[in-house]
């Protein structure tokens, strides 16, 4: 029996397999190259981009909690127009699907960076990180509002060509939330983003990070994430990306069967940069012994039986 | 850079302050003073590394001094001889030896001069240091580290106390703008002056403070929480450029050793 293949699609991409490395833990592609080889992996999601520089939060900006962490990094960037004039092109030499990630603070923004993505050229996947507060509208999360996600996908729609994934926050109600970005012409999803979180120094009688909040991700949310990316693939039919706390090949598994047709990992990679190749000899091992020719015979394979129906679970 | 070393002592220092060495050819090898490595400090489940400052190297051993402040540093000071640690590394950009100058300072805070030992070594060997001093800040006469982490190093350490209990009653700063006033007193040229400096970021600019006005040549290794250790997550991201074209200096790959004049030290948030 030959090697089974990993290759997946991903609405109009096929991607060498189901891995990518996500926004934020990946930086603009080259940072791991000295332990990762782009050319063995399905893609990977750029560091947020905003309108305008950012010079981030003030720190610590990261801390460890048990099976996680906590981050407010605060999109620390050079601002899109520096991005696309001396990151993307390098971006675009990596051999693999890059996949721009951009963050904003008002409708408006979205659909002005996603015009220049348009006019820089070569962007073909957009990840729309809709986590932002909207500082609008009182600072409520975007994404957090089905209307307003769908508000500005249908405007971004507008402006690009590219794909666009529309990233979920899980401090909301993922499947209202995905079916806004499908009504606003989303072409996939992925979730989840980091979930609102606190630690506290009891010694101090301080917060851990210097933003008092921030987000958490690492293993201590994956059973969170994959139960949201469960209910979202049986409401959707957008490809999905399972995002959080992905850290072994058996995490990569379980998302996909429960649906998505490809996975993220980030948090995963500061602890163990080689995650993502043991992941990938991980499932290669998984789909011999298992029988399977393609790791796309995975993907919504959850052998569900007498499981409960969602709605039993909602009471 | 994935790399594996065995350990080949781990003992307590001085109160509150460990020391591991361990065994690693490749580690050695591509070690340079302000290098550091990015450790695994507990089981698999641990989610985030912990960077470290490699203190010396000594044959194919490398020299770790740390404090234990918290589950990551207790786990390694539980360390004993032959137990593998996993690290990243060696990382960051390291120290400029200076060539051609006629005197060299080292500056320390704390346990955070460690950088500084190995530093001593690679200047005496190359030749570049002319005479040589070494001011230490610590809080107290009873800080002084024992013997264990300098032997060997050729060093003697002018130390300045907080609390007046040893040396000169002071911070490290102000011993250094001491000696460089005697200096300048005695005519030395400042421009063949190179200062080093190590320790924590209150010091580190109270230093930059002083010889930016004097022009004189200063590095300083930064500290920072970081996560990923690669530049990739912007965690550590706390030195601001005065070049305007950048916005953050990331202390785990422009740095951790920074050239002080570079830096807008009234904008560091840390």
């Amino acid at each position: 029996m030959s090697a089974p293949s990993l290759r997946v699609d991903f609405g109009k991409f096929q991607l060498r397999n189901p891995l990518l490395a996500a926004s934020g833990a990946f930086g603009y592609g080259a940072e791991y190259r000295e332990f990762i080889d782009n050319a063995t992996i399905g893609g990977f999601v750029t560091k947020s981009v905003t309108p305008q520089p950012r010079r981030g939060n003030p720190h610590p900006r990261v801390a460890e909690t048990p099976a996680g962490m906590l981050n407010s990094i605060g999109l620390e960037n050079l601002g899109i127009d520096h991005f696309l004039a001396h990151e993307w092109p390098e971006v675009l030499k990596e051999p693999c699907v890059p996949i721009l990630s951009v963050a904003a603070y008002s409708p408006d923004e979205y659909v002005e960076m996603c015009a220049k993505a348009q006019a820089a050229g070569g962007v073909q996947a957009i990840e729309v990180n809709l986590s932002c507060p909207n500082v609008k509208e009182g600072g409520r999360t975007f994404g957090a509002d089905p209307g307003a996600v769908e508000a500005i996908l249908r405007r971004c729609r507008q402006e690009t060509d590219a794909f666009l994934i529309a990233k979920l926050t899980p401090n909301a109600d993922p499947v209202a939330i995905a079916q806004g970005a499908e009504a606003g012409g989303a072409d996939g999803l992925s979730l989840i983003n980091t979930l609102l979180g606190m630690g506290i120094d009891v010694e101090r009688r301080r917060p851990l990070l210097a933003m008092g909040m921030g987000g958490l991700s690492g293993p201590a949310v994956k059973p969170v994430a994959l139960a949201m990316v469960y209910r979202v693939c049986r409401s959707t039919s957008l490809p999905v990306i399972g995002i959080g706390g992905i850290a072994t090949w058996q995490d990569v598994v379980e998302f996909l069967l429960a649906g998505a047709r490809a996975v993220q990992v980030g948090t995963a990679l500061f602890s163990n940069p080689l995650a993502l190749a043991e992941m990938i000899d991980g499932i290669t091992d998984y789909c011999v012994r298992h029988g399977h020719d393609s790791v796309e015979e995975l993907i919504g394979a959850l052998s569900e039986g007498d499981l409960i129906t969602e709605g039993k679970y909602e009471k | 850079m994935m790399e594996t070393g065995r350990v080949v002592l781990s003992e307590d220092a001085a109160p509150g302050v460990g020391l591991l060495v361990f065994h690693s050819p490749e580690v050695a090898r591509d070690y340079r003073p302000g290098s550091f490595v990015h450790l695994r400090t507990g089981d698999s489940a641990t989610v985030l590394r912990r960077p470290f400052s490699i203190a010396r190297v000594r044959g194919e051993d490398v020299v770790l001094l740390y404090r234990i402040i918290g589950s990551g540093t207790e786990w390694m000071r539980a360390r004993r001889p032959g137990d593998e640690l996993d690290m990243m590394g060696p990382l960051g950009t390291v120290f400029r030896l200076r060539e051609r100058a006629s005197r060299t300072l080292l500056v320390g805070g704390g346990l955070g001069m460690a950088p500084l030992l190995g530093l001593a070594e690679a200047l005496r060997h190359a030749g570049y240091v002319g005479e040589m001093e070494a001011l230490l800040g610590i809080r107290s006469q009873g800080d002084v580290f024992g013997p264990a982490l300098t032997e060997g190093v050729d060093l003697e350490w002018q130390l300045a106390t907080d609390d007046g209990s040893g040396g000169f009653h002071g911070n490290a700063a102000q011993l250094l703008a001491r000696r460089l006033d005697a200096l300048a007193a005695s005519g030395e040229d400042p421009s063949t002056i190179a200062i080093y400096s190590a320790g924590p970021e209150p010091m580190l600019e109270a230093v930059a403070r002083i010889c930016e006005p004097r022009g004189l040549d200063l590095q300083v290794s930064m500290e920072a929480h970081m996560a990923c250790g690669v530049g990739a997550c912007r965690a550590c991201g706390i030195v601001p450029w005065k070049d305007e074209s950048r916005i953050h200096g990331r202390v785990c790959k422009e740095g951790p050793v920074f050239d002080a004049s570079e830096i807008l030290w009234d904008q560091v948030t840390i």
